[in-house]
């Protein structure tokens, strides 16, 4: 596949990713209009305001993806995604399950033990499964930083530890 | 003027205060060394800490993280042809090249003088031109106010992504999470859904930590196979050595700076364009324009003087109208806010201990970062060889805690993670975030405003549509408005 050709595969890609983007956009006007709507204009004023707004622009980018990709098509360019790209996103998807997870399960794990354990057990687990395979140094990161940041917040600015179920 | 600066260099020199200054100058120091770490993110991540400092002393440390960070961009850029931040991408041009050919101190040196230059002079220019400006702000009334704040998103829109509607898409979603919570004025409850976490809006340290922290955390990962070896540098000749190389370029320190001051005073030009016009009006003055990319010194004092200048530049705005120049500074604003602090005259009379204690610690910290930036440079250069495996894990961390430790409420985790989403869902996209931010940060003044002004006129729209064009303040900032859509407009149809 010519650089040319995996260019104009790229470009057509943005455009359906866009088009989501827009129509996604557009539901999501449509859902908060419906919301601020129903809310007394005294205190919805803004927000009916900015629903509106949104859904135009939504409109609009939409309308200005399809005119684009007439243009595309009228000069005879492909609709494929090349596979690098859908890789890459594929990629970036599922980092970004692994982070949203992991920070649920921190999350849970500060209500059910306490911090300090919580933050070991994630630290370590993290930097493992991010691909660190050194004990020593993963043990000593992991119960450092959990040091560092309860001194930080804990110790000198008096922030109150999460409260845990199982531990104190 | 001259009491209130008095009264801040009586703040300054507290213990607490140049403690704090010191802080954040090594803390930016080393953020703007690690590429993937933003001067954004970092001042996102550590507002946490300064929350419960007084407010001078937390704004000092701010605001030595915003210096510090911006300059040392440049070490990376020069040692590792890495820039560290994006306003360190014109300083690679020269920047490296004298590295190849083993002058990386001498580069290190230009670049941390030049900075320091750049830096004071737009401090200097932020202690004489925002005060009349605050004072020039008290003939705004509420119609102005919510005008200001459809400005600064406008420009942030048009100038910071490809596509205009993407952007305006972006500050509008802002604005919107801006107004879950309670009315201003009503107190009535839009979009909480019966969460209690929501009754008071989403706390806006907690967004800049997820909208910040979390996308960048993915992208470290998705590009974290990059195994090439860092190659040390060996240079070890004194960098003061070089300090009358710098000042005798005054000509180019003084035009540097003048442009960095006026794109930061510009909303959303940003460092990176700074430095480059800097690099390019060095260029077209200088006697020898051939050697500019292979090592040349007024290239790189050009560059860094400027991108430092524009950090004073963007205060301007920031300080006495509320309209941040740059995602940096739409950060520093959210920091100024949970302190209680509202930019415009009031700022400047109310508050002018603290104002003037902040304008002034910039000058220390612009000071401070020469020998802490020289001394670090080099040793900072090992902290880019630390894993992301080590790197991305530890920031999630501190952004759970951090946005925890705000209200001291798990609630605020999971809004963090809302907003991290929102976020990655942007980048995924291509959207761009600083109108987000601009829109989560303005969104409660602008409903607030505009809620005061359609009062005035009885809830009557027209009316209050009338209002925006025969006042002749409002009148402007629509037209500045109208130019700030039709430059981004123009900008996108050239590139397309």
């Amino acid at each position: 596949m010519s650089f040319e050709t995996n260019r104009q595969d790229r470009l057509i890609s943005r455009l359906n990713k866009d088009r989501v983007f827009a129509s996604g956009t557009l539901i999501l006007a449509a859902y908060l209009g419906y919301q601020a709507f129903s809310y007394p204009v005294e205190s919805a004023f803004f927000p009916r305001v900015l629903s509106v707004l949104l859904g135009l622009l939504a409109l609009l980018l939409i309308i200005r993806l399809s005119l684009r990709q007439r243009k595309e098509r009228s000069v005879g360019k492909t609709i494929e995604t090349d596979a690098s790209t859908l890789s890459a996103e594929w990629r970036a998807i599922r980092s970004a399950g692994m982070v949203f997870t992991s920070i649920i399960i921190y999350g849970l794990l500060l209500t059910l033990v306490n911090y300090e354990l919580a933050s070991i057990i994630y630290l370590a687990a993290m930097m493992l499964i991010f691909g660190f395979r050194r004990p020593v140094i993963t043990g000593s990161i992991s119960v450092g930083l959990t040091v560092l940041l309860y001194t930080i917040f804990f110790h000198l600015l008096g922030v109150s530890r999460p409260e845990s179920l199982l531990f104190m | 003027m001259f009491e209130n600066i008095l009264l801040g260099i009586t703040l300054l020199f507290s213990l607490s205060m140049l403690t704090a200054i010191a802080g954040g100058v090594v803390g930016g120091v080393l953020i703007g060394v690690l590429p993937g770490l933003t001067s954004t993110m970092g001042i996102a991540l550590l507002i946490p800490i300064t929350f419960s400092m007084p407010p001078a002393v937390g704004l000092a440390m701010l605001g030595g993280i915003y210096l510090a960070s911006t300059y040392s961009g440049a070490i990376s850029a020069i040692l590792l042809n890495i820039p560290g931040t994006p306003a360190a991408v014109a300083t690679l041009l020269d920047g490296h090249p004298m590295t190849k050919k083993g002058q990386s101190t001498r580069a290190l040196a230009l670049a941390t003088f030049g900075s320091c230059v750049g830096g004071l002079i737009s401090v200097l220019a932020l202690l004489f031109i925002a005060p009349p400006l605050a004072e020039f702000s008290l003939r705004f009334g509420s119609p102005e106010y919510f005008l200001l704040a459809v400005f600064g998103i406008t420009v942030i829109s048009s100038l910071s992504g490809k596509d205009v509607e993407k952007g305006l898409i972006a500050g509008v979603i802002g604005l919107f999470l801006s107004t879950i919570g309670n009315h201003p004025l009503t107190g009535f409850m839009r979009f909480t859904y019966e969460i209690p976490a929501l009754y008071d809006g989403i706390p806006l340290v907690v967004s800049l930590i997820g909208l910040y922290s979390i996308p960048e955390v993915i992208d470290m990962l998705v590009t974290r196979a990059s195994g090439e070896k860092i190659k040390l540098d060996t240079d070890k000749s004194n960098p003061f050595a070089f300090l009358p190389e710098v000042i005798g370029q005054k000509l180019n320190l003084i035009r540097s700076s003048l442009i960095g001051i006026m794109i930061g005073i510009i909303p959303g030009v940003g460092c990176s364009i700074g430095g480059f016009m800097a690099y390019d009006g060095a260029k077209r003055s200088s006697k020898t324009p051939e050697k500019f990319g292979t090592g040349c010194s007024e290239g790189v004092v050009a560059s860094e003087t400027a991108n430092n200048a524009v950090t004073g530049g963007t205060l301007i705005p920031l300080l006495t109208l509320g309209v941040p120049g740059n995602p940096v500074t739409a950060v520093l604003l959210g920091g100024i806010m949970i302190h209680g602090l509202r930019p415009g005259a009031e700022l400047f009379t109310v508050n002018a201990d603290i104002v003037y204690s902040f304008i002034l610690s910039l000058f220390v910290s612009n000071i401070l970062f020469v020998p802490v930036g020289l001394f670090m440079a080099k040793y900072c250069v090992r902290l880019i060889q630390v894993p992301k495996s080590i790197l991305a894990p530890s920031i999630l961390a501190l952004a759970v805690v951090g946005s925890y430790a705000i209200r001291g409420s798990v609630d605020d985790i999971w809004i963090m993670l809302f907003v991290g989403f929102c976020g990655f869902v942007m980048q995924f996209f291509d959207i761009p975030r600083a109108p987000m931010v601009l829109g989560l940060v303005l969104g409660t003044m602008a409903e607030g405003e505009l809620s005061r002004s359609l009062a005035l006129v009885h809830g009557d729209v027209t009316a209050f549509l009338l209002q925006l064009v025969t006042r002749p303040i409002s009148a402007i900032i629509l037209i500045l408005c109208a130019i700030s859509l039709f430059q981004g407009i123009k900008q996108q149809l050239r590139r397309n």
